[in-house]
């Protein structure tokens, strides 16, 4: 299996969101991903960096978000991870929507193929997410969507 | 700020506000509606409903991305303007983004209209009545 790998880092900042999403377009677009699919990827890495932004460093303000896209024949994985806080949580419990965010979780879940938050190995916080190339055609999406 | 327009394939986020009659204001979004700019419009929704506006339509047709920040900023208008969510209307012709108001089930809580002058036909008839006003067929966005 082929892999290309994109990796990018910037402030953690509202500004940059924009930043990430067009890192994502990018990769989906050169994966040949249709609309849906890109739609679905910018909103999953939004979500994800806007909780970087407003939980994880919350003392100085200032921080680093790593992001690492790594497309697959068959999926696109992002990877989101902060140095910061953390969600002091035990590894491999699901957080609930309150300490992360509100609707943002449940939003990645909802347009994701694989959602998985974790802990990196200074303490701040790992979102990996996975989005299967499932081959729709633009526009051809399920009906009601 | 009212041309930042498109640079290089994306439009740079701004609000335009008109006010067709008295006590309507209409506030339309342009751009991406996330974290960075979903403040100002709610700054903006509780500056309208402050001004005195009985009828609040937001027509998001020109946003071209919008996430949980953006959601939260029109819950916070519709939750000042209270007195029924019929008065605080949503213009989404968009697929993409009207999909976030149905997995959020938000669909049950905005009135959605698909067009600007749906959702002011709707918000008039809610005034003069003084009670919520449902959509009917023809009207409006289907939800289901």
């Amino acid at each position: 299996m082929s892999a290309e790998a994109v990796h990018l880092q910037f402030p953690a900042r509202a500004e940059y969101l924009l930043l990430a999403r067009l890192a994502v377009t990018g990769v989906a677009r050169r994966m040949g991903l249709g609309g849906k699919e890109v739609a679905d990827l910018k909103l999953a890495v939004t979500e994800a960096c806007s909780n970087a932004v407003r939980h994880a460093y919350p003392v100085t303000g200032e921080g680093q978000i790593d992001l690492e896209l790594v497309a697959r024949d068959d999926r696109l994985e992002l990877v989101v991870e902060d140095h910061g806080a953390g969600i002091r949580l035990p590894l491999g419990v699901p957080p609930s929507p309150s300490e992360l965010g509100g609707m943002g979780i449940p939003l990645i879940r909802a347009v994701v193929d694989d959602l998985a938050i974790g802990q990196g190995s200074d303490g701040g916080t790992v979102v990996h997410m996975t989005k299967l190339a499932t081959g729709i055609p633009e526009g051809g999406e399920q009906a009601g969507v | 700020m009212r041309d930042g327009g498109t640079v290089t394939g994306w439009t740079e986020f701004r609000l335009e506000e008109d006010r067709p009659r008295p006590g309507t204001i209409v506030i339309s979004v342009h751009g991406d509606l996330d974290l960075h700019s979903a403040d100002e419009l709610g700054d903006r929704l509780v500056e309208a409903v402050t001004d005195g506006a009985s009828t609040v339509v937001v027509d998001l047709t020109g946003v071209e991305f919008l996430d949980s920040q953006g959601l939260g900023a029109l819950l916070r208008g519709t939750r000042r303007l209270g007195g029924g969510a019929e008065r605080f209307r949503l213009v989404v012709p968009d697929p993409q983004i009207r999909r976030l108001f149905e997995i959020t089930a938000l669909d049950r809580v905005f009135p959605l209209d698909e067009t600007r002058e749906q959702a002011l036909a709707a918000g008039r008839r809610a005034a003069s009545s003084g009670q919520p006003v449902s959509d009917r067929p023809g009207e409006g966005m289907t939800r289901t």
